[in-house]
């Protein structure tokens, strides 16, 4: 015997059947060989009592004879099928029923067996309603396994995300000379900003994109806001901070698996900004006047990928008239409208040249979302202005 | 992304990549460059960006683990033909002080 016939002749044996024939000699024959192979049987002898007890005991499968007094087999499939499309539904025919057979098929009849009743075709029939039965079963299965999985995958991203809410310490991010916007493509993002002013002196800021989307992109960035806040706090050189961040990366996560990073220190008594940029887009000094002064390109390899050799150099740069220090995400730049056509670094520079020193950050934002229009963006987008001393607020905007 | 495979002397395995080369596309390019890594025959890999239209951070990731790879398995490694956007990527990735680029 195959081993698919054998699983379906043990799984007939755990359900309910209903055969309904008014023939009582036909009935009883059938009836009797049933009862051998089945979990339970309902008998029935005609549609109305058929249609009652599949109502009141819910059978797994469904035989029936189509020809029968009060109400025919056809009419029973009917009332069945309104509820449950699911049910295998076999009917016993004689061969003259063949015009029935039409509307049969159009009710989701499962099969059917000819009269006169071959025991043992009519099994081979009942069967395959087994297997029926057992494929939707499976299916429901693992439809339902699917959707467990989603809605315990949606939790944990939800945690997460409220991981990274807490992380980011958004009361933290509130400086009088920082402006930011960040705004992730997902629930989770792979963007970070961290700001600091330990003692009150010089403000320290950071930028950082981690490799691809979502919540492996987020895990990367646990480490390094660690490192920044813990180092800041201390007031360590910026090359140090971003040394350690490397080395948390490289050692942590797998080969493949990167953060672009910019690190900044603004000592605005000494009217310098020192920058450590590896992989992000250029970030800029963007004066009162609207001059870009200096431009601090990606220098550097991004975090994670070099080994302890790595020596993190960065650029200072002197100030003479206050401005802001402009770092962005390249998501920023990528962002394209409608018609695929990317908002680009050019145009994120011409906006804040010609918008008022307070009110950059907004007029970017705004500009970056009439360039979006409907469309949502793919990639994290992030900016950050901070200012070469705190402004105050009327002038702010 | 569609991956052209030519291995001309034996000696270097050529790989053409076209369109786009993103997360998506993780096990299209394992499958492709592992086969050559593994053959004793094969001393270089070149891949060829040509035709390759975007790429993104999870595809450089992809590169940095070929690169350790190969360097595992004793085969040089070479990127070339990449223009535009995709080689302003790698600048901004300062790649060019990791990889062969030309």
């Amino acid at each position: 015997m195959m081993v698919e016939k054998k699983k379906q002749l043990e799984c007939l044996k755990q359900l309910t059947i209903l055969y309904v024939e008014d023939d009582e000699i036909i009935r009883n024959e059938v009836a009797r060989f049933l009862s051998g192979h089945v979990g339970k049987l309902l008998v029935a002898s005609d549609g109305k009592e058929g249609l009652d007890a599949f109502r009141s005991q819910r059978p797994d499968i469904v035989l029936s004879d189509i020809h029968m007094p009060t109400m025919d087999g056809l009419a029973m499939v009917e009332g069945i099928r309104k509820f449950h499309k699911d049910t295998p539904i076999i009917l016993t025919t004689v061969f003259d029923d063949t015009r029935y057979l039409q509307r049969a098929i159009s009710l989701g009849v499962n099969g059917y067996t000819l009269k006169p009743i071959s025991l043992e075709e009519l099994m081979n029939t009942v069967l395959r309603g087994v297997e029926a039965l057992m494929q939707a079963r499976e299916l429901m299965n693992s439809r339902a396994q699917l959707a467990a999985y989603h809605e315990a995958s949606e939790e944990e991203r939800k945690l997460v995300a409220d991981l990274m809410q807490r992380m980011m310490r958004p009361e933290k991010l509130r400086d009088s000379q920082v402006r930011y916007w960040l705004r992730p493509s997902e629930l989770i993002g792979g963007d970070l900003i961290a700001v600091a002013r330990p003692g009150n002196k010089k403000l320290y800021v950071m930028v950082a994109d981690s490799t691809g989307h979502g919540l492996p992109a987020a895990l990367n960035l646990l480490p390094i806001n660690h490192i920044f806040y813990r180092m800041v706090s201390k007031n360590l050189p910026v090359s140090l901070i971003v040394e350690e961040m490397n080395w948390a990366i490289r050692d942590q996560s797998p080969t493949d698996r990167y953060v672009a990073a910019l690190v900044a220190c603004i000592d605005t008594h000494n009217h310098l900004v020192e920058v450590w940029n590896g992989g992000l887009p250029g970030a800029f000094y963007l004066d009162e006047n609207g001059v870009v002064s200096r431009v601090f390109d990606s220098a550097n390899l991004p975090l994670g990928i070099l080994d302890r050799t790595f020596v993190a150099q960065t650029e200072v740069y002197q100030w003479s008239d206050p401005g802001d220090l402009v770092v962005y995400s390249d998501g920023l730049s990528d962002a394209e409208n409608e018609a695929g056509e990317e908002f680009g670094r050019q145009r994120l520079i011409d906006v804040l040249k010609q918008a008022a020193r307070g009110k950059r950050c907004d007029d970017l934002i705004e500009a970056v979302q009439a360039h979006l229009g409907r469309r949502n963006a793919f990639d994290d987008m992030t900016l950050l202005l901070a200012a070469s001393a705190p402004v105050a607020a009327h002038e702010m905007g | 992304m569609d991956i052209d495979t030519e291995n001309g002397s034996g000696k270097i395995v050529r790989m053409k990549l076209f369109g786009r080369f993103d997360i998506s596309t993780h096990a299209v390019f394992r499958n492709a460059y592992i086969d050559p890594l593994g053959m004793p025959s094969v001393e270089a890999l070149i891949i060829d960006f040509s035709g390759v239209s975007y790429i993104d951070s999870a595809a450089l990731g992809m590169l940095l683990l070929l690169r350790e790879r190969a360097a595992a398995a004793g085969k040089s490694l070479r990127l070339v033909g990449s223009a535009g956007k995709v080689r302003e990527v790698f600048e901004v990735a300062n790649f060019f002080k990791l990889f062969d680029i030309t």
